[in-house]
């Protein structure tokens, strides 16, 4: 067997260790809000609220919050209505001090689900 | 106000020793007063700068036997100008059994150090969690642990880690997020990728915490023991001598921060 797949699950006391985890836990929650401000930055689906500029001493929470409800609105809205025009998003979206909190993601994705699956009897 | 640092790891053969006298020595070529503290019995920083056991009456198991003995009693000068060394000699193997039963035996060299004038204190551990690294570990402002690539040493670091939130009375969160510590990868090889590949993987979540410059293996580092000189002295051109280097700067960088100091690049050619 090759040298380097005997190494697979191998787990050492340090991967174990209370603070290591936490550690990958942030380092997860860190790229998930990065692929999100991505898609934020460079997607072209429209806006159907007002985004104002957060100021630089908002809130950090608030703000992650708030950009993560408009991404799943924005989601819905182009899921709900593919064939409706794209206005861009702003060129500059305001970058929260943290990501937004992993349970409020789960909330927001589960609530879109939830107005999808309303759409979709409403509309039979 | 010395800014004390514990070189740690109770894994030996880690580069303890080394780290201690090469970082020292870039440090008092730099032009800042510096002591090393040997807290090792085996006393390889005191021979491996030179001073030689019989050259001195006292050494630090005097500082661990004696109350209220100051840390200056027993320091001796080196061949370096600016850089000092507290010297330890096997009798501190039986100095710290005996501490065992004295009162704050942990406080022992926090203690000792009060008082004492330099602008760098860099303590060299001994291979071990006992009552000598307890005490470095609570005298101290800052550790480095050395850390081969190797899966014993990830072992001993997270053992290491877990002392270090016990002794500092830190929480997970605080031992992170305040600057107690970085990680030295040290005889790092690029040959060997595949376990390079592995280890810095399973220490990937501490990129943050660990010096972005790795020592690399270097044979002029095991001749300057030999010759009891810093590797400035031995070999100012070898690789080892350019990685202390690096390390120095990044090191005072991050004192600098702590401190809220101007920065001030270290001028090369005072070590090389």
């Amino acid at each position: 067997m090759a040298k380097k797949k005997q190494f697979a699950g191998k787990k050492t006391k340090l991967a174990e260790l209370p603070l290591t985890r936490v550690l990958e836990q942030k380092a997860g929650d860190e790229a998930a809000w990065e692929e999100l401000q991505t898609s934020a930055a460079t997607g072209s689906r429209q806006l159907f609220l007002s985004l104002e500029r957060t100021g630089e001493e908002a809130a950090g929470t608030l703000a992650a919050a708030y950009l993560q409800v408009l991404q799943e609105l924005t989601g819905l809205q182009a899921d709900l209505e593919p064939d409706a025009a794209s206005s861009p998003l702003p060129a500059l979206l305001p970058r929260p001090a943290i990501p937004p909190a992993r349970n409020l993601i789960q909330a927001l994705r589960l609530a879109r689900k939830g107005l999808q699956d309303l759409h979709r009897l409403l509309s039979e | 106000m010395s800014f004390i640092v514990a070189i740690l790891n109770q894994k030996g053969g880690t580069g303890k020793t080394t780290t201690t006298i090469n970082l020292a020595a870039a440090l008092a070529f730099q032009g800042y007063r510096t002591l090393m503290v040997d807290l090792d019995p085996q006393g390889h920083t005191t021979i491996g700068i030179g001073v030689e056991p019989g050259s001195f009456r006292e050494s630090m198991a005097e500082v661990f036997t004696i109350p209220k003995k100051s840390l200056n009693e027993v320091v001796v000068p080196t061949y370096i100008p600016k850089l000092f060394v507290a010297p330890a000699t096997i009798h501190l193997a039986q100095a710290a059994e005996q501490v065992y039963s004295r009162v704050f035996r942990e406080a022992i060299l926090a203690q000792a150090l009060k008082g004492v004038d330099f602008e760098f204190v860099i303590i060299d551990c001994p291979p071990s969690l006992g009552v000598l690294t307890t005490n470095s570990l609570f005298a101290c402002d800052f550790i480095i642990i050395p850390c081969q690539i190797s899966r014993y040493s990830l072992d001993g670091l997270a053992d290491l880690l877990t002392t270090i939130e016990t002794v500092k009375s830190l929480g997970l969160e605080e031992l992170f997020q305040g600057d107690h510590f970085r990680v030295l990868l040290t005889m790092f090889d690029k040959r060997n990728r595949v376990t390079n590949e592995y280890i810095l993987e399973q220490l990937k979540p501490y990129r943050e915490k660990t010096f972005a410059t790795p020592i690399m293996k270097n044979e002029a580092l095991n001749q300057a023991q030999i010759t009891q000189k810093s590797i400035f002295d031995y070999d100012p051109k070898s690789s080892g001598a350019q990685d202390y280097y690096q390390l120095t700067a990044e090191f005072l960088e991050i004192w600098q921060k702590r401190n809220s100091l101007p920065e001030k690049r270290p001028n090369l050619q005072s070590c090389l």
